[in-house]
């Protein structure tokens, strides 16, 4: 080697640079070539973490149902037409309103929109007084809309989040998330008492709403029907603060009530059962009057948007809910808070509704 | 002797060449150095972005990754039955491992009063999988969410898992707010 | 329109998680505070840069003035144990190319003053003293010195085509830093995996193949890999001092033949006396005249293809990728994260193609420089290494000395400064 150095011109150190310049051009050349090839040839392959199973939290095996258990079918549905939609309910009359972060919008029953109440902060409740005027629940207030859609009243109430108003025997009963107790108004908005306050002594326990949905239903034989999510219950309570039973319990199993605090809403039938609508797993369900589970109205993979954004995990999906009432006609309709939408379900043997 | 001019221009060129390197360095330096000083910055997860898709467990840097579980106690809905804590359809609600959701049992359920129950995260058995913040988005209230932890970060030119981030969840943050946290205007 | 946009931002935080009360506690509980640990002091970063700035120092006088293997060993232990071990390697001039890149390719990035210093302090002592960066400060040079037990000695025309692999390297990570696709540098480092005790498999495994390799091959990283040597060598090209084997003259003994093991030590191309030959000046130039102008124009085209093939490795491009197999329904199941997470952001198909279009106009822009640049650098390179400079002396390589200083104790003028048995053959000296 380096007796051949020391002859700058010899035959053999040509070569060696003509081999270098090919050489390494071409290689150049070639792995440029190679790796422009490649990579316009693979497809990006999907990341997938490579953490065992056990680090995955997983329902699916929940989010599909029976389809011999659904016994109700999507008659229509409309878009509620509000940025952020919170509940529902029914009037005498037979339309649908639905209330929102925008205010109140009127539907006629088949989703035809009729008016819209605009009214400032979030609407989490609405109903309907004897004299067809509206009761807007929002953080610490209630607000009375006349039926010609000026503003009444405000009822001031401070520390209050009414998630559901329910009205009976010129009483109004609110579910107060943020007090966990239902509070009894008069027609005028004056406190009568209060129901459910957590009372050891007494062997109240209370309410246990960890998330801003409770529900509150006036039913035909004069109890009233609560929610207590918490303990994953529907419970009876007379209107004078007396428990007189309840019914459900927690599971992710189709007849039981999924995740940490559901139902989050639900409604009576004509014939005394129940519907109720879970969030987390999306699925609206029918029990009997004792409480049995009788049958799926809209099971978990009918609401795609809902599953896609709780997979997602985001924000929204934390704090959204599936909202039920029954109308006049026995029909059963439902708000997605994520889809946006009121579908109509009907029964499948009575499809003419 | 006879090499004396070529050696001159040799020095000359490597010089010129050498006071070239030396204004090069020194312009770009000097254009990156007195920009607007956004030095002190840190890299953090913003919850409301993240979607729990498990790459913080296994894309940081450090063999433990620095992200841990994070929780907003005062947002928290004290439940028996956690989401974040109990597997989905636990068999009892009570401590025993089958139970529990977190594959390595960080997180601490205390008994409080009925029905209400504490959870705290052990951030030395946390690996930042996600799997309860999940769990507590799908259910609850999002109390859970995950966070980098700046005791350990090793602060990366380039946050390997900010680069993984499927979501682009990762934002630079001032070093003295280092954290995006829930629920701080309760505190 | 712009009151509209306003309200909409002071509506989003109502759009996230509600303010809800937890539960009232009849026995008093208090609701503990969030817990999260405090930040680490920024005072560390300013240490690191005074123990780049040392190191640097020390190693420029031990390296040329002191002239002692042992003391760059003991430097190197130590760069090793701190800028390696203690600070997991992080923060590290090689990356700070990257966050350079980015810097100036976009005015919204400000980069860190620590990681300005690791980028320019290293590149400004090769100006002055050579690679005495890489000789005692480096943690990636070091873990790979001080591993080398059986040097084997790589032949001169593999060593040298491969020493354009840097280059091809920095190439790539600067096109993907400047674009914001990612750190190239930063994901494949070999080391890290090593300082950190942990990490991807993959890393862990290529770190300990190049470790094995080093105990056998001088350096494998940073002479055909290191972006960063890549120009620290062409700036000690024209550094004011750099080490030299003999500390006055040479012999041409031929002692120091063998004593590189990174193959930077030039034989002597003719005899002292001989002529400089006029033929291979003339091709020289003549390669210079036709070769470097030709090779920016090839890699430069080159560049532009790569980087629009370098899209789809931004998390941009890759999205949209996606989005566009998932709409001719050949993407498989579960769809990726990043489609739910795009879905789930609300944005829409226009600005994802918007974005992408941009991107990929700046990536073939940038790329055609970029390969440009490195079409004048390797065709230098090769003209260099095939028309060497006639040298009439063992000389150290200019760009590829690394200052380890192994060659010295091999030099009996050097052993003789120093008071050792030496024999000078011939007895010629002067």
């Amino acid at each position: 080697m380096a007796e051949q150095r020391s002859e700058p011109d010899s035959g053999r150190r040509r070569l060696l640079r003509a081999t270098l310049w090919g050489g390494g051009l071409a290689g150049l050349g070639a792995l440029g070539g190679i790796g422009v090839k490649r990579l316009t040839q693979d497809p990006p392959a999907p990341k997938r973490p490579p953490l065992g199973p056990e680090f995955t939290y997983d329902v699916s095996r929940f989010q599909t149902s029976d389809p011999g258990l659904i016994q109700w079918r999507e008659l229509s549905r409309f878009p509620s037409g509000l940025e952020r939609p919170r509940n529902l309910c029914t009037t005498p009359g037979g339309h649908i309103l639905v209330c929102g972060d925008d205010g109140i919008r009127r539907f006629d029953a088949d989703g035809r929109e009729l008016g819209f109440s605009p009214i400032q902060g979030r609407v989490h409740a609405v109903a309907v007084l004897p004299d067809e005027s509206l009761l807007a629940g929002l953080p610490d207030q209630v607000q009375v809309i006349a039926p010609d859609g000026k503003v009444r009243a405000v009822w001031e109430l401070e520390d209050v989040l009414p998630t559901s108003i329910a009205v009976a025997d010129s009483r109004i009963f609110l579910a107060d998330a943020h007090a966990r107790v239902i509070r009894v108004l008069d027609l005028e908005g004056r406190p009568l008492q209060t129901i459910g306050q957590r009372d050891p002594d007494k062997g109240i326990e209370g309410f246990v709403v960890p998330s801003p949905y409770f529900c509150v239903r006036a039913a035909p034989d004069g109890l009233l029907r609560i929610a207590n999510p918490g303990k994953h219950t529907i419970e009876a309570w007379t209107t004078d603060g007396d428990l007189e039973l309840a019914w459900g319990r927690a599971s992710f199993a189709i007849d039981g009530f999924c995740g940490c605090c559901n139902p989050v809403s639900f409604a009576l039938l004509p014939d005394g059962g129940y519907v109720t609508g879970e969030k987390g797993l999306p699925r609206v369900k029918t029990y009997d009057e004792c409480g049995a589970f009788t049958g799926i109205v809209a099971g978990t993979e009918s609401f795609p948007e809902y599953v896609q954004a709780t997979q997602a995990g985001t924000p929204e999906a934390a704090s959204a809910g599936i909202y039920v009432v029954v109308d006049a006609a026995g029909r059963v309709l439902i708000l997605d808070a994520i889809g946006g939408t009121v579908r109509i379900m009907v029964r499948k043997e009575d499809g003419d509704g | 002797m006879a090499e004396a001019p070529g050696m001159n221009r040799r020095a000359l060129l490597s010089g010129g060449l050498r006071g070239l390197g030396l204004l090069g360095i020194g312009t770009a330096t000097g254009a990156l150095a007195t920009r607007d000083k956004r030095d002190d910055e840190v890299w953090q997860i913003d919850p409301d972005a993240c979607i729990q898709c498990g790459l913080c467990a296994t894309e940081c840097v450090l063999e433990i990754s620095a992200v841990k579980t994070v929780h907003s106690h005062g947002m928290c809905g004290y439940c028996e039955l956690c989401t974040g804590y109990f597997e989905p359809d636990p068999v009892n609600l009570d401590e025993g491992a089958e139970n529990q959701l977190c594959p390595t049992g960080a997180i601490e359920r205390t008994y409080i009063e009925h029905p209400y129950y504490e959870y705290r995260i052990k951030p030395d058995l946390c690996v930042g999988c996600g799997k309860c913040v999940k769990g507590c988005n799908m259910f609850g209230n999002g109390s859970l969410y995950l966070q980098v932890n700046h005791d350990r970060c090793v602060d990366c030119n380039r946050c390997a898992i900010a680069t993984a981030c499927p979501a682009e969840a990762f934002r630079l943050v001032p070093r003295s707010e280092p954290y995006l946290l829930r629920g701080k205007e309760e505190a | 329109m712009r009151i509209l946009l306003l309200l909409a931002l002071l509506a989003l935080p109502a759009l996230g998680i509600e303010r809800f009360p937890p539960p009232d506690f009849s026995g008093g509980h208090q609701i503990p505070e969030t817990v999260v640990p405090a930040s680490q002091a920024r005072t560390q970063a300013w240490i690191d840069v005074a123990a780049l700035s040392l190191g640097l120092l020390l190693a420029s006088w031990i390296s040329l003035r002191l002239r002692s293997r042992k003391g760059l060993v003991i430097l190197s232990l130590v760069a090793l144990a701190y800028f390696g071990f203690w600070r997991r390697g992080c923060v590290c001039a090689i990356g700070s190319v990257q966050n350079v890149a980015l810097g100036l390719a976009d005015p919204g990035y400000a980069v860190p003053l620590a990681v300005i210093a690791f980028f320019s302090l290293p590149l400004l002592t090769a100006l002055i003293w050579g690679r005495s960066f890489c000789a005692g400060v480096c943690p990636h040079g070091a873990i790979q010195d001080l591993v080398l037990v059986r040097p084997l000695k790589v032949p001169h025309w593999l060593d040298q085509p491969l020493r354009l692999l840097p280059w091809i390297y920095l190439t790539l990570a600067v096109l993907l830093a400047a674009t914001g696709g990612m750190f190239l540098i930063c994901k494949y480092d070999p080391f890290v995996g090593i300082f950190r005790m942990g990490g991807p498999r993959t890393m862990l495994l290529v770190g300990g193949v190049l470790l094995v390799l080093s105990m056998f091959v001088g350096r494998p990283y940073c002479r055909w890999l290191c972006p960063y040597g890549a120009l620290l060598g062409l700036l000690s090209r024209v550094s004011r001092f750099r080490p030299s084997v003999t500390p006055d003259h040479c012999s041409q003994c031929r002692l120091c033949e063998n004593a590189c093991p990174y193959g930077a030590i030039h034989l002597p191309t003719r005899t002292p006396t001989a002529p400089a030959d006029d033929r291979d000046a003339r091709l020289r130039t003549l390669s210079l005249l036709v070769l470097v102008p030709l090779a920016a124009v090839l890699f430069g085209w080159l560049g532009g293809k790569v980087g629009l093939v370098s899209v789809a490795w931004h998390p941009t491009g890759e999205l949209a990728g996606q989005v566009a197999m998932a709409d001719a329904g050949t993407l498989p199941e579960p769809a990726p994260d990043e489609i739910t997470a795009w879905r789930q952001s609300g944005a829409d198909r226009t600005s994802l193609n918007t974005a992408v279009a941009v991107l990929e106009e700046r990536s073939l822009t940038l790329g055609r420089i970029l390969g440009a640049i490195f079409g004048v650098a390797a065709a230098l390179h090769l003209i260099r290494v095939a028309f060497p400079r006639p040298t009439a002396d063992y000389e150290t390589d200019a760009a590829d000395c690394v200052s380890c200083a192994r060659c010295f104790s091999s030099c009996p003028y050097e052993r003789q400064r120093l008071g050792l048995p030496t024999d000078i053959p011939g007895g010629s000296h002067v």
